[in-house]
């Protein structure tokens, strides 16, 4: 990755706007204007050609405005009628990877384009091919494989826990076909790992499923053939299952090998072989306080680490019997997460269910997990009240969503309760609620409404940027509304007509406190082609702005990226309700 | 072994009197085709030998490179085996054809079971290439194939299977049972009033109970709920599309918009005039290909009014105004009404259409969850709402009518603008359920659980919501009172047909006439008083098949009305059933009448609905009076027979 050396940065400040407490304009941007937007999808070869039946969006950031049309026969399309704004276009089409507008390479995330009121700006959109990969899977057998699944990873930051790890690209294609032939097209160019997981009957799941050995077979037909009624030979039939098998053929990450993909290129071959594996049972009993019987529904999540983000085919769950008991068969050995929710009936006819919990760690070694006790508790109650102060018309309180959302262990692996819930009279209550460590907050809206969560405490602390534990009910929880937006705007100059300006700057509170996944002190803005940039919405505080180019969609939660940026980045202060200006000059 | 040392084993075991309970299956699974072994097929077993819950014989085995495979502990009893591989039909011991019945085992206990044969039918596939106008790939289009069947005396064409064209335009559709099919790229518009669409997304949200309402119309037509600067809904006026993964996307042309119509293989816009490929066990077609074309369409647009004005938030479905030959008719666009009752439909292709609305009363969603919990990719686990609970009953029919319109319309060259749909109170069927006989009644919780069903008497299939189309529950006392339905030809049935406690439907006497069998006429007026009497004494038709060496396993014994005229509707009186291996055969719960029954080797027939097979049948086959309550015995012999 290219990272640039900002051993020399050089600053200038210049203050557009008093530095004052400013209520941001609260109408919304129109819908429309007289600006105009025209431009030709091309294929981005030597020789360009039109690309026709392109499905071409446009949206404006912040995102007001959002229109989407199609290509003509010459690859055209116009939007008109548009607002004064900072837009961003983009180009799809089945089979083909969607281009940015502005952008530097195939796949890469493009720039914004500043457009006036009343002006007319005519853009070219680059698309590729997409890259395919295509091969045959099948079992130890040479056969195809029944229910057989696919699914194509790509190394990346997760949205859940901020780390690096492998995550399920979404692709087109079709699954394994019934002669084992997969194609994966649409890819952009870049490294792909494929594997392979599969369900052998989706019916009858639940069963152990045997692999028929020889020994198997011979001493069935000797004592098929004795005819007498000594007993037969206790065969040993040990369970088998499909582990995810990685190509070329391992189960493990690390010796997986990955696919290079240029723009646009057609690998095929891409063959590996899936085998059985040993699988085994876990067994066990949830428990209820005072031994109340409470239909529970039991899950059994893989924990591992170092293994890519598992689909939903990791997920096992069960409903426990009348008694409590569960069962879970075809297991493969490893670290687990084992859970289980259920709910007591109401104590009266206008309350809710009182929901239980639990959750425990588990290591199911090889000869399977016997006699697993899991305990339920209640659930807490987490309320509390909404409110809104500015001078401005507040939003309907009844139309906004809290959200109560558990922080992620470094696993990944983590039972919450991110519900949402409505408010009713400024108030807000939350049951059910697993103990952990929770942050509070109010979903937006879509478009942004002109008001920001200022605040949101829990237990006397802050649980708007930092998670608060929660082990017991709580009743205090406040959260307030204002109308009072801070905004940061600027320029990125280059020194020197030569140089590259970085497309990306990164905004980042000084506190390392809040460099989590997540986090609402970390944003980022493209940089138009202009060299403008805008971050809507920041929470007063203070900040280091820094440049950076080619960053990975979610590489900005690292906090040893922005360790990386710290040292060339430049403090910024911004208060509530301000909208600062903030150039910044690159160069020597 | 001799037969006298087989002789002594047999008396040996004999005399030992307790069974074996520890007895072995074992047998191999074999390619019906060419006789080969087939590897890796994952069997599990069914049925009475392995009822309890920790027998032995309940698991699953993968058969070996020989095709082998082995099941201990199996208890005496009928023991069902299924086995499943990739490329071929499920497969049970004595089937003689792909996907024909079979015939369980029966496990004495005494003797080991070690030669079952399970024979494995290949699917049939069908693919080919689908380029566009210009001759490029079409790319992530949706290609059906359909397989003829037998619906009300004629053949229609059902939705078997789908695949999606890859990057090349390249789509195989495998998994195909032996049978006659056509192949299309079906093709449907569906579009919201821009309004609602930006409802979701706009700067002023909309209450909730109004947004829920919205939103589940929208599930209802299958439309998207997305912004329209996604890609998934694109503007055009006042008329948003949805544009869901799959679609064939409408196109700005220099005059107006093109979209691209339901093609069927060749080059037919109609399953009428579709190519008809035979596919046996095995087959591979992959020439099947096609171009997709655009046309121009036209918009039409209206108002949908009801008894008290515009019917806000309902559905309008175009379908093709000719009977298409499927079994569920195909929308060429389906949109919504507006808060005032006002629809547009962007751009259809010229043509004749039905307009079809039918406006169910529904009560107002529930906004107001209790907790849920979901598991989602990564492990994490979110509770927001329901924990389990029992499934809740179904919502009570509300009293309000139903309200419906089927109006013609003629798409010719020019826009309409001004379509008035009037709604009409639809024709509702109500009446009760009566039980004769002498046994136990029917727990109120069973007879809730049975659904009155009214279907197109010409197997057409019904354009609406899914509360019309499938049915409604009966109430715990044994009435009904259905949904309304547009005027028309219905068949009324019930589901299901018998209930476990021993019930079976015998009549249901609608205006003096037996319309569980007969179709008939809905009109304008509600049908009272619908009498459907169950019977605890069904009659049936029994007997045994001979061939040449007893009883004959092979073959498949088919029931059906002396009266042509009721070889028309519901299959309650065209019944088939496969012989057991030794030759006995039952047919249950038909009702009284004049039957011909005659017996066919089961490799030889395909669809027993089928009428040409019925008129050969009726040649070889005997005569039974079917008297109420009793059961009639037959001996036959399996015939040969030509279908013309």
């Amino acid at each position: 990755m290219n990272r640039r050396s900002t051993a020399l940065l050089s600053v200038s400040l210049s203050l557009a706007a008093p530095v004052h407490a400013q209520v941001r304009d609260a109408r919304p941007l129109a819908a429309t204007g007289t600006g105009t937007i025209i431009g030709t999808v091309v294929t981005g070869d030597a020789q360009p050609r039109p690309v026709r039946r392109a499905v071409v969006t446009l949206n404006s950031v912040p995102s007001l405005v959002g229109r989407t049309t199609v290509t003509d026969d010459e690859g055209r399309f116009t939007f008109a009628g548009l607002p004064e704004a900072r837009y961003s276009l983009a180009a799809t089409k089945r089979g083909w990877v969607t281009g940015s507008y502005g952008a530097s390479a195939i796949g890469r995330p493009g720039r914004t384009l500043p457009l006036a009121a009343g002006s007319r700006a005519s853009v070219t959109i680059r698309m590729a091919a997409g890259a395919v990969i295509a091969g045959t899977i099948v079992d130890q057998f040479g056969q195809p494989l029944a229910g057989a699944r696919l699914r194509v990873m790509k190394y990346g930051y997760s949205a859940l826990t901020g780390d690096r790890r492998l995550n399920q690209v979404g692709f087109s294609s079709s699954e394994p076909d019934d002669r084992g032939a997969y194609r994966v097209y649409g890819l952009a160019p870049g490294d792909y790992y494929v594997s392979v997981t599969s369900n052998a009957t989706p019916l009858a799941s639940g069963r152990d499923l045997h692999l028929t050995s020889d020994v198997d077979v011979e001493d069935a037909l000797q004592a098929a053939q004795r005819a007498d009624t000594t007993p037969p030979a206790d065969v040993a039939q040990p369970n088998v299952g499909f582990a995810q098998i990685f190509y070329p053929g391992t189960a493990a990450v690390a010796q997986a090998t990955p696919i290079t993909l240029r723009a646009g290129e057609e690998r095929t071959g891409v063959d590996f072989l899936v085998s059985y594996s040993p699988t085994v049972h876990v067994e066990g009993t949830v428990t209820s306080p005072a031994g109340m019987p409470v239909a529970a529904r039991v899950s059994l999540v893989a924990n591992d680490p170092t293994s890519p983000s598992m689909g939903i085919e990791s997920i096992h769950s069960t409903t426990a019997s009348v008694d409590g008991r569960f069962a879970f068969s075809e297991i493969a050995p490893g670290p687990y997460v084992l859970s289980a929710h259920g709910s007591l009936p109401p104590e009266a006819p206008d309350t809710r269910p009182q929901v239980l919990t639990g959750t425990t760690d588990l290591d199911v070694t090889p000869d399977g997990a016997n006699g697993v006790v899991l305990a339920l508790q209640p659930g807490l109650t987490v309320s509390g009240v909404l409110r809104y102060e500015g001078a401005a018309a507040g939003p309907n309180l009844s139309s906004l969503r809290v959200s109560l959302a558990a922080e992620q262990s470094g696993s990944g692996v983590t039972i919450s309760t991110a519900s949402g819930t409505t408010v009713k009279d400024g108030q807000f209550t939350f049951t059910g609620v697993s103990p952990g460590r929770y942050r509070l907050s109010v979903g937006q809206t879509v478009p942004p409404a002109p008001w920001r969560v200022r605040s949101a405490t829990m237990l006397g602390q802050d649980a708007l940027d930092l998670a608060v534990e929660v082990r017991q009910n709580v009743a205090d929880a406040a959260i307030t509304l204002s109308d009072q937006l801070s905004a940061l705007t600027g320029r990125l100059e280059s020194a020197g007509a030569g140089a590259a300006a970085s497309d990306t700057m990164v905004l980042f509170s000084t506190d390392r406190a809040h460099w989590r996944p997540q986090s609402r002190r970390i944003m980022t803005s493209r940089v138009a082609t202009d060299g403008s940039f805008a971050f809507a919405d920041v929470p007063p505080g203070d900040y280091q702005l820094a440049p950076a180019e080619d960053v990975e969609p979610g590489e900005w939660f690292d906090p040893a990226f922005l360790q990386r940026l710290s040292p060339a980045a430049i403090h910024v202060t911004i208060a509530e309700g301000e909208n600062k200006v903030q150039n910044v000059r690159l160069g020597g | 072994m001799t037969p006298a040392t087989l002789l002594l084993a047999l008396s040996l075991s004999l005399s030992a009197q307790a069974s074996d309970p520890a007895t072995i299956v074992a047998g191999r699974v074999v390619d019906a085709a060419t006789g080969r072994p087939v590897s890796g097929a994952v069997l599990w077993t069914a049925g009475s030998a392995v009822a309890e819950p920790g027998a032995s014989g309940r698991v699953r085995v993968i058969t070996n490179a020989a095709g082998r495979f082995v099941f201990r502990g199996v208890a005496p009893g009928a023991l069902v085996l299924t086995a499943i591989k990739a490329g071929y039909v499920n497969a049970t011991t004595g089937q003689r054809r792909a996907g024909g019945t079979g015939q369980p085992l029966h496990i004495d206990g005494i003797h080991r079971v070690e030669d079952v044969e399970i024979r494995m039918w290949k699917f049939a596939a069908v693919g080919g290439t689908i380029v566009d106008e210009y001759g490029d790939a079409a790319v992530s289009v949706r290609v059906q194939a359909l397989r003829r069947t037998f619906v009300a005396g004629r053949a229609r064409f059902e939705e078997a299977a789908s695949a999606v064209t890859d990057d090349r335009g390249v789509y195989r559709i495998g998994g195909l049972t032996p049978g006659e099919y056509i192949v299309r790229i079906p093709s449907t518009q569906t579009s919201v009033p821009s309004e609602l669409m930006d409802a979701f997304f706009g700067g002023t949200p909309l209450p909730e109970t109004q947004r829920a309402l919205v939103s589940r119309e929208m599930n209802v037509i299958g439309s998207v709920i997305a912004p329209t600067g996604s890609g998934h809904a694109m503007r055009a006026g006042n008329a948003t599309w949805s544009l869901p993964p799959g679609s064939l996307t409408p196109a700005a042309s220099g005059t107006g918009t093109i979209v691209y119509p339901t093609v069927y293989y060749p080059a037919a816009v109609a399953a009428a005039q579709a190519s008809v490929l035979a596919l046996r066990s095995g087959d591979e077609r992959p020439d099947a290909d096609m171009q997709i074309r655009p046309v121009a369409g036209l918009s039409v647009s209206g108002t949908v009014l009801g008894p008290g004005g515009g019917v806000p938030i309902t559905a309008v479905r175009l379908v093709p105004a000719q009977d298409e030959g499927t079994t569920t008719p195909l929308s060429v666009a389906t949109t919504m009404t507006d808060w005032s009752g006002a629809f547009t439909f962007p751009a259809v292709p010229p043509g004749q259409y039905s307009l079809r609305v039918v406006r169910v009363p529904r009560p107002d969603p529930d906004v107001e969850g209790t907790p849920r919990v979901s598991t989602a990719p990564g492990g994490r686990m979110t509770i927001a709402s329901n924990a389990p609970a029992a499934p809740a009953p179904p919502p009570p029919v509300p009293a309000d009518a139903t309200l419906a319109a089927q109006v013609p319309l003629s798409i010719g060259d020019s826009a309409i603008d001004d379509l008035v749909v009037p709604l009409a109170p639809a024709a509702r069927v109500s009446g009760r359920f009566r039980f004769l006989g002498t046994r136990d009644l029917p727990t109120p919780e069973t007879i809730a659980g049975m659904r009155v069903v009214l279907t197109p008497a010409d197997g057409s299939g019904i354009a609406a919501p899914d509360e019309v189309a499938r049915g409604v529950h009966a109430n715990e006392d044994g009435t009904f009172r259905t949904y309304g339905f547009p005027p028309g030809r219905y068949v009324l049935d019930v589901i299901p047909l018998s209930s476990r406690s021993g019930w079976y439907l015998e009549t249901a006497m609608a205006q003096g006439r037996d319309v569980a069998d007969q179709p008939f006429e809905l009109t304008a007026k509600d049908v009272e008083d619908v009498l459907i009497t169950f019977t605890d004494r069904p009659s049936a038709i029994g007997g045994t098949v001979t061939g040449t060496r007893g009883g004959d396993g092979s073959a498949l014994v088919v029931a059906f009305p002396v009266d042509d005229a009721l070889w028309t509707t519901a299959s309650r009186r065209i019944r088939g059933v496969r012989a057991a291996e030794d030759g006995t055969f039952t047919i249950h719960a038909l009702p009284p009448g004049d039957y011909r029954v005659a017996a066919v080797q089961d490799d030889t027939v395909g669809e027993w609905n089928d009428p040409a097979l019925l008129r050969a049948l009726a040649a070889v086959g005997r005569t039974v009076h079917v008297l109420e309550g009793e059961r009639s015995d037959v001996a036959l012999r399996a015939a040969s027979i030509t279908i013309k």
